[in-house]
């Protein structure tokens, strides 16, 4: 299955390792794509469709709340999935990231096999 | 918050350190401490809201290099300090400082957390208000630091 993945993450290590997983869930390596932060990630979003989002919150420049408030604002990307993978355990920003739409919340330190689970469950790929 | 103990505290470090990169540690020997290399780098990330406090995290070179190589599943040879393993010590302390406001923040979690940041040996805790403990990550040294506001109030006074 064709399917775009974006992750977005201040940190580029936790992108290479997050990236790791999303390539054992199925998704070939030149379908994942990825972000230092919510601005960048729009700016990718205007060139390529992306199927499902990997949103950390804590970020520079744009915040992952920011981002998916932004997200929801363009009617073309309105739908896309959005899965929050956050140290967040603030239960008033967890719950407008899922008024804004968030599927799933993936709270770190996670097990690679929940990340699998949650993209497998959600884009179909093959395991 | 009278839980949150160095046990507590190490306890979420490991947990974080075996899941994230599948690195085993455990708490350091007293005994044994000295023959741990010392560390060389140093990060911190604050938390807000109800409460507020700081993590403190503190690697060897050698420890910082492990992470990283586990990390992003290459040779030790193949990442570097400066880059790779800054990094790794900063996203481990984000995920550590994220373990220690769940735990004290509870269910219904209020507390808010920064973002990371390396910072100069002088300025992690050397004692005080809070709880303090190392872990041997794989031979390696990890030290954590957790400091409560009115702790770190009165050290920055």
């Amino acid at each position: 299955m064709s399917c775009n993945l974006l992750i977005v993450d201040d940190s580029p290590i936790l992108r290479a390792a997050i990236k790791k997983v999303v390539k054992l869930a199925g998704l070939e390596e030149d379908r994942i794509f990825e972000a230092g932060n919510g601005k960048e990630a729009l700016e990718l979003m205007s060139t390529i469709w992306v199927d499902m989002v990997l949103l950390d919150l804590n970020m520079p420049v744009m915040n992952g709340e920011e981002f998916a408030t932004e997200l929801r604002k363009q009617p073309d990307l309105a739908d896309v999935a959005v899965v929050v993978v956050s140290t967040e355990s603030n239960e008033d920003r967890l719950a407008r990231m899922r008024a804004l739409g968030a599927i799933e919340v993936l709270h770190k330190p996670f097990e690679p096999e929940d990340l699998r689970r949650i993209i497998v469950n959600n884009l179909g790929v093959k395991l | 918050m009278s839980e949150f103990n160095q046990d507590r505290l190490g306890e979420l470090a490991i947990e974080a350190l075996e899941r994230t990169a599948f690195v085993a540690a455990e708490p350091a020997d007293t005994e044994f401490l000295d023959e741990l290399s010392s560390c060389e780098w140093f990060t911190r990330i604050r938390y807000t809201g109800p409460i507020s406090g700081w993590v403190y995290l503190a690697g060897s070179r050698g420890f910082m290099l492990g992470l990283a190589s586990s990390l992003l599943g290459v040779e030790v040879e193949d990442v570097t300090i400066e880059k790779e393993g800054l990094d790794a010590l900063r996203e481990l302390t984000n995920i550590v400082g994220g373990s220690v406001v769940s735990a004290l923040g509870g269910d219904h979690c209020k507390l808010s957390l920064g973002l990371p940041e390396v910072i100069e040996s002088g300025a992690f805790p050397s004692g005080g208000a809070g709880e303090h403990c190392v872990l041997d990550a794989e031979g390696e040294r990890l030290e954590l630091f957790w400091q409560p506001a009115e702790a770190s109030d009165a050290q920055a006074a």
